[in-house]
């Protein structure tokens, strides 16, 4: 296996930093720096148009990842919001989580998606948010809710974006991605996704999020790993929408601002855990996070 | 006291109400006219209750819920008074729906019914666009129809709870322009305010500023281009809102 974060690890470290965001950490210490005047004449640019209040931000780093076919995306993808976007998991986000896109999982349902309640197959990314309450660390504790016995672990991909996004086509969405996060997206068991699940996804702790990691890979391998047995193992080129069309799709009608974070799907294999289970989600080349499941 | 939240002469401001002005937090006293109107709280948690109110499930064609039907909103969604949402290119089915919100005071973890409204800071009133034409069967109501950017007008007032003695007896009306449209009673509402804290509360923990749509009654109709549309809850405020043309066909 790859690198990986010491097991517990939970404080923010340095891990998986690339070189320019060491860079760019060492600039903000120094105060004669020019880059530090920039960030802060940015920060106070605040627009207003009908009563929403928008960031507007100016490039700081050079926008080597804009795409160069359509000036108009190029010039709206602004470098990553590295104060903004990469602290981890505490700074005003949303984190937006998809149902129902590995394939494997939509083979396995696809008979049911024709009949009552659901009717006809879904047209848009299944949506769901993962509340500020659902965030923890890797090495903080799951708790197990009160009447609950097993909790669902699914090990996925967390997307970062860099710079706002509105209605931006997949073909561009990558400039729009500032890193990738290991993340735990834990649930209480549940079979319908007819309305929407708040209690079995966003209850206290059910999110757990690694370090921000930039990757340059384009598919990832997902391994969740329980007690030192390896129960899960996923690829996100099985996903139903791959990472730019999540962009593309969410975008559409949700604008994703700097630091939000799109999970990338559930993988079908994801196992349950009980109380005193310690469970591992690694993703080569992003990270690890560990956390044991303790009954409330 | 009426609390909002307005861009004035550059920056951003908390502002009370005050003899029909504003009196701006750097002391200056200015015209309602002069501000720029943004939804009075910032949420991390935006809440909202589906079929709440028995007549508006009746008029759904749902019978009503046995525990509270919720779903959350992204922070995009909010926009202030006065402020446009945009009605999408194409789509036939776009409504209002007026809707007092529960603005949360303090940390909020297993509260009881009892103790609900010692956890509340105040109201405000939202307006909950819904684009009927992108309702699916998975978590409806989805995203796209109640998530959408600037669909959700918050305000104008954060109102102190202490000034409205019964939130559970408050009249809602919705008028697009200048015809009533939507008439109720918080006192209708199938959860009242104490059980959905109750409820919520007992397996997340919300925090100061985080917000409870808390539904809508029925007298739903679609709405256009152009129309102004004004959700107005009794004590707690009129809030206006534009539909406009989507910008991209």
């Amino acid at each position: 296996m790859p690198e990986v974060l010491p097991s517990g690890q939970s404080s923010p470290s340095l891990f998986a930093l690339s070189d320019w965001q060491l860079r760019f950490s060492q600039r903000e210490k120094s105060p004669s720096h020019p880059a530090q005047k920039t960030m802060i004449s940015r920060r106070s640019l605040l627009y207003f148009t009908r009563g929403t209040e928008t960031l507007q931000t100016t490039p700081i780093l050079p926008a080597q990842r804009a795409p160069q076919a359509c000036p108009h995306f190029a010039a709206l993808a602004a470098p990553p919001d590295i104060c903004d976007a990469l602290v981890m998991p505490d700074a005003p986000r949303s984190v937006i989580g998809v149902a129902l896109n590995f394939r494997e999982t939509v083979h396995r349902l696809a008979a049911s998606f024709n009949a009552p309640p659901y009717q006809h197959p879904p047209q848009a990314p299944v949506l769901y948010l993962k509340t500020p309450n659902t965030w923890i660390n890797s090495g903080h504790p799951i708790h197990c809710p009160p009447g609950a016995d097993r909790l669902r672990m699914a090990g996925t991909l967390g997307v970062i974006i860099a710079s706002t996004a509105c209605r931006v086509p997949a073909a561009h969405a990558h400039a729009f991605i500032a890193a990738y996060a290991v993340v735990n997206d834990i649930s209480l068991p549940h079979d319908s996704f007819y309305r929407p699940a708040l209690r079995e996804r966003c209850s206290d702790g059910f999110c757990a999020l690694s370090e921000p990691s930039p990757s340059a890979q384009t598919h990832f391998e997902i391994g969740v790993v329980i007690n030192n047995v390896l129960r899960s193992v996923s690829n996100t080129s099985s996903l139903v929408r791959s990472i730019s069309h999540l962009i593309q799709d969410i975008s559409e009608f949700m604008t994703l601002l700097a630091g939000d974070i799109i999970l990338v799907g559930e993988p079908e294999t994801s196992p349950l855990a009980a109380p005193g289970d310690l469970v591992r989600v690694e993703i080569p080349g992003v990270g690890a996070i560990e956390n044991k499941v303790v009954a409330a | 006291m009426k609390h909002a939240r307005v861009a004035y002469a550059g920056s951003v401001h908390h502002a009370v109400s005050e003899h029909g002005q504003l009196r701006v937090d750097d002391g200056r006293l200015v015209s309602e006219a002069s501000v720029i109107w943004l939804p009075p709280v910032v949420p991390s948690v935006i809440l909202a209750l589906g079929l709440n109110y028995a007549d508006h499930a009746r008029e759904l064609s749902f019978a009503p819920p046995v525990e509270p039907l919720a779903f959350l909103k992204p922070r995009t969604a909010l926009v202030g008074h006065l402020g446009q949402t945009r009605r999408p290119a194409g789509a036939v089915h776009m409504h209002y729906e007026c809707e007092l919100t529960v603005v949360i005071g303090k940390t909020a973890r297993h509260v009881t019914r009892r103790h609900a409204y010692e956890f509340i800071s105040g109201y405000t009133v939202a307006n909950d666009y819904a684009v009927r034409d992108y309702l699916e069967n998975y978590y409806r109501p989805n995203m796209r129809a109640k998530g959408r950017d600037e669909a959700t007008p918050l305000g104008p007032w954060l109102v102190d709870a202490l000034d409205i003695p019964d939130p559970m007896n408050l009249s809602l009306t919705t008028t697009v322009n200048g015809h009533v449209m939507q008439q109720g009673c918080t006192k209708d509402m199938i959860f009242d305010i104490p059980t959905l804290i109750e409820h919520f509360t007992s397996f997340m923990t919300l925090q100061p500023g985080d917000l409870i749509l808390t539904g809508t009654p029925e007298g739903l109709a679609d709405v256009k281009p152009g129309d102004e549309v004004v959700t107005e809850i009794a004590g707690v405020g009129r809030l206006a809102n534009t539909i406009v043309e989507d910008w991209r066909s």
